[in-house]
């Protein structure tokens, strides 16, 4: 933290405490740029819009005059910041300015350097000693760090500084889980394809590694393990160096947009306050953000109760009334889109609301969005409705609504629940279960189906027949073959209309004995089966000609 | 969930369709030879029954009881007030007391004697009752748009090819001389290669919350709504269903069997549809009404062809169809031909040029083919194409995200929620 805002810290302390509850003053950030051999011009917006947002940062930018020009008149005010990104590799800022950066850093300045930064100023002993590691050097420059064994080894064998093979997605490895900036992080995640810094070379003095890539000698690389993440403690000064981000797109990364955040605000007061967002990547899954956004930047504060407020109007939302509550939550899931973490919460909050006592009306509409946003963490809750019952006529039937829900939710689970549900219900539930599982093509559920086949009630019988149509499997089809010479009436005529379909299954997928076979069986049928019957054998024989 | 293989290659190509329309069937045969004064001879009579006799549904019966080899002989619909006036209208016009008027459709399927319906529903009911017409082994007048969803529009498709019916679609438009003689301009390279179609459809509407009523007298609610979520009667049912998204998609899917029908038609895409989708509509934020007033997207096919779907505010040339090609463009609506240059309308279509179907009476194209067993001028599986194109614009609309669309295995590509939406769960006891 620069004097200055320590200052205005102490001195606004008492107000602020009571004023501002939970709202501290923002940091200042400073990103410098204007000459880059990477595409700064659209980087910097990156950055910014990803320290934005954080909230906890005002973010200004100072832009270098261009390559080629006089660099005398640039001179940004270090001294006001809380912490500088450096997006910029180019000509030598004059004596003064990097006078006035050092002593920014040594007095406790924080310094975030940030991909090409760190091929920056080869000749400027002290810039090389804050960046700790760079581009350009050789064994006189110092070490290279790498981690081997469990541990970091500074290795001074020969060679140059700085390279990278072609790029390709990596995975990162977190070396030190107990710094404020990788508390919390899994220990292995996927980064966007991107450039992997290798071989980088530096005095490395208080040099901190939190994260390490394998560079695969397949991908160019050399077969250590490189750093990616680190920090430099130099004077009072806090350094985050990250190779990450060749461009715009690189920077979509999750694990980037994170790690930068946290390193950002740890070089700017020494403490990380921001929490790892529950979407971070996995060790094989790559995660981006788009537009760079974190879709819960502020999530304890903000949009998570801006969906409970709405879900608790939603509670109390009868037929007639207004729906703009409902239009309001449906906006928020519709956000909400693309982010597992973010929909995870939504959910969770309108599983409560299906556990309330909210109104029939309120319950129906949570179904209808759990039908596309819902995951197996419902089985649970819905799969209670199934055997609920309805207060009255006037309102829809609890199983409706469950199975509105999850008969798109995808999962084993669902099945099971489904299935359970099928020894634990009668009548119209029941029929609603068996119509649902044959519309999943639960093919676990043919065995249950089957027996129902016999069941006294029509409606049941019938549902179980088509559902066997609509599963259409080897099972399903043996079962419909035997239900067919033990069926009279109706429910024959049903019974041949699955098979018929699974006849038609099997004919697309290129088994046309067992297909022929099942079609000539029900050429004997009466009309109009004999008819679809005669019409499958010539589709048949039209392939063969084929 | 486990997907079903696709089983329905052999009827992708035109050729292919009409010879499978044909090959293995009988002529038609009528079911039944009830006596009636006219010209047809009894035994050569179509016996037909109606269900969903309301707006829709009494005009095409009026159409139907006008052609002299139909026998109209049921009607069907939840609502008595319809059902007893359309038995009254066919008993006026054969002057006798003989129609049935029925109230579950599934009685009107068990008879025998019927040989085809001629149907107008919502098109929430559209596929549960259009599959149970042909699992009947009932030859079909279906209105427009084919499904609510595309599984249920699959369903259609299958069910109608299975058991071999006649199938004919609402989309009148095709048997129309504008219309024909458009199509026929674009197919046939008068403006050269087509890059760009706009299709214009009306603006919809919204309204106000309306309070939770009384069911009117005569009115089987639970049976209008069928498979749709259990609601309260609020006042709205016939005809302003359909700007509704339970029940149907607003004026995007309501028009989509017209105007995207007649610009697939001019491009030969009658068997395809686009392969990414991308577009915003407005939704009424409050009010009963939920479907999309105002609506534009984007569909992209593999060809190359960009087809901008919308309403009429936001399109240039508003309602209709307007194909741009590297050497002009043709326009047509209702009542309406354009084209630039003007001299193409002029041009005859040479004899060894494409001829696309050439009709001037739909229904009596579905009495003929019910006679010939051939293909009608819109068969079961163009209609789906049509409304599919509709419907997959109102799933990205609703996702607000690009979607990725492979129209052979009739899957989103890389996303679960978009495919999720394909098709709906029913309310029980009812299923496809």
């Amino acid at each position: 933290m620069s004097q200055r805002s320590k200052v205005i810290n102490i001195a606004l302390l008492a107000v602020l405490c009571f004023a501002l509850v939970g709202e501290a003053a923002p940091l200042k950030a400073l990103i410098v740029d204007g000459q880059n051999n990477h595409n700064w011009k659209a980087t910097t917006p990156v950055m910014k819009k990803i320290l934005d947002n954080t909230g906890l940062f005002e973010v200004d930018v100072a832009t270098s005059p261009a390559r080629g020009q006089s660099m005398a008149g640039f001179k940004p005010n270090f001294a006001q910041y809380d912490v500088v990104l450096s997006n910029y590799n180019g000509a030598d800022w004059p004596k003064e300015t990097q006078d006035a950066f050092v002593e920014y850093v040594r007095s406790g300045g924080g310094v975030v350097i940030f991909h090409a930064a760190n091929n920056s100023f080869r000749k400027w002993e002290e810039y090389n000693e804050i960046i700790g590691l760079g581009w350009g050097g050789n064994e006189k420059t110092g070490p290279y760090i790498r981690w081997r064994d469990g541990k970091v080894v500074r290795d001074m064998s020969p060679g140059g500084a700085g390279g990278h093979g072609p790029q390709h997605a990596f995975q990162v490895v977190t070396r030190n889980k107990k710094h404020p900036i990788t508390r919390g992080l899994p220990e292995k995640w996927m980064h966007v394809k991107d450039e992997l810094y290798a071989k980088l070379r530096g005095p490395a003095r208080n040099l901190t590694l939190l994260a390490t890539a394998y560079a695969d000698p397949k991908q160019g690389g050399t077969g250590e393990h490189e750093p990616i993440l680190f920090t430099i403690n130099y004077g009072k000064g806090r350094v985050f160096h990250t190779v990450l981000g060749h461009d715009a797109p690189q920077m979509e990364s999750v694990g980037f947009i994170v790690t930068l955040q946290r390193g950002a605000e740890w070089a700017a007061t020494g403490k990380v306050t921001q929490k790892v967002p529950e979407d971070f990547p996995s060790a094989s899954e790559v995660r981006r953000w788009k537009d760079f956004t974190n879709p819960k930047p502020m999530i304890s504060s903000g949009k998570e109760t801006e969906m409970d407020e709405l879900l608790e109007k939603v509670k109390t939302y009868d037929w007639g009334q207004s729906r703009e509550p409902l239009t309001k939550v449906s906006d928020l899931v519709r956000k909400a889109y693309g982010s597992p973490a973010e929909l995870g919460r939504i959910e969770k909050s309108m599983l409560e609301l299906l556990r309330s006592d909210a109104t029939p009306a309120a319950k129906q509409f949570i179904c209808r969005k759990l039908s596309i946003i819902g995951t197996e963490a419902c089985v649970s809750t819905l799969a209670a409705m199934l055997t609920q019952k309805p207060a009255s006529k006037q309102e829809p039937h609890p199983a409706d609504m469950a199975r509105y829900a999850l008969e798109r939710i995808p999962g084993a689970a669902v099945d099971e629940a489904l299935r359970n549900a099928l020894r634990t219900t009668t009548g119209k539930t029941k029929v609603g279960i068996i119509n649902t599982l044959g519309q999943r093509r639960d093919s676990r559920a043919v065995r249950a189906l089957r027996s129902l086949i016999r069941d006294s009630d029509p409606l049941t019988a019938g549902a179980a027949v088509a559902a066997l149509g609509n599963i259409a499997n080897p099972q399903a089809t043996g079962a419909l073959a035997q239900a067919k010479n033990k069926t009279s009436g109706k429910l024959r005529v049903l019974v041949c209309d699955a098979y018929l379909k699974c006849a038609d299954e099997l004919a697309a997928q290129g088994k046309k004995e067992d297909a022929l076979a099942i079609y000539n069986e029900l050429m004997k049928e009466p009309k109009p089966i004999n008819i679809a019957a005669l019409r499958g054998r010539i589709n048949l024989q039209k392939k063969d000609k084929k | 969930m486990a997907k079903k293989t696709i089983s329905r290659r052999q009827f992708l190509k035109g050729a292919t369709v009409a010879a499978a329309g044909v090959a293995g069937f009988p002529y038609f045969v009528p079911s039944s030879a009830l006596g009636r004064a006219g010209n047809v001879a009894a035994s050569n009579r179509i016996v037909m029954g109606c269900i969903g006799v309301g707006s829709q549904g009494g005009g095409n019966m009026r159409g139907f009881l006008g052609k002299k080899e139909v026998q109209v002989v049921a009607v069907c619909d939840v609502d008595k007030g319809h059902r007893d006036g359309a038995k009254k209208t066919v008993d006026d016009s054969y002057k006798n007391n003989d129609c049935k008027a029925y109230l579950d459709f599934r009685k009107l399927l068990e008879r025998k004697d019927i040989d085809a319906l001629s149907m107008a529903l919502p098109d929430h009911w559209h596929s549960i009752i259009y599959v149970a017409g042909a699992r009947a082994g009932k030859d079909i007048y279906g209105e427009k748009p084919l499904a609510r969803t595309i599984h249920g529009g699959r369903a259609i498709c299958d069910a109608v090819h299975r058991y071999g019916r006649v199938w004919q679609t609402g989309s009148w438009q095709r048997s129309q001389r504008n219309f024909h003689h458009a199509c026929e301009l674009v197919r046939n390279g008068r403006i050269g290669k087509v890059h760009k179609v706009e299709v214009g459809l009306p603006t919809g509407g919204s309204t106000d919350n309306k309070p939770v009523q009384p069911v009117p007298e005569g009115l089987d609610w639970d049976f209008w709504l069928g498979p749709a979520p259990w609601v309260p009667y609020r006042g709205i049912c016939h005809w302003n269903w359909r700007w509704m998204m339970d029940y149907s998609g607003g004026q995007l899917t309501d028009w989509a069997g017209h105007h995207i029908d007649i610009a697939h038609w001019g491009l030969g895409l009658d068997y395809t549809g686009p392969s990414e989708i991308e577009g915003e509509g407005v939704y009424p934020r409050d009010g009963i009404y939920d479907a999309p007033t105002a609506y534009k997207f984007t569909c992209k096919y593999d060809n190359g062809l960009t087809m901008i779907v919308a309403n009429d505010r936001q399109q240039p040339k508003g309602m209709g169809t307007i194909w741009y090609g590297e050497k002009g463009w043709v326009y047509v609506k209702r009542g309406k031909l354009e084209a630039e240059p003007e001299s193409i309308l002029d041009e005859r279509i040479g004899p060894d040029e494409i001829k696309l179907y050439e009709n001037r009476d739909h229904q009596r194209n579905f009495l003929d083919c019910v006679k010939s067993r051939k293909l009608t001028i819109t068969p079961v599986e163009i209609a789906h194409r049509s409304i599919s194109v509709g419907l997959l614009g109102e799933i990205a609309m609703l996702l607000g995200r690009k979607l990725k669309w492979n129209p052979e295995k009739e899957i989103f590509l890389n996303d679960e929620q978009a495919n999720r939406m394909l098709s709906r769960p029913m309310r029980s006891p009812w299923h496809l």
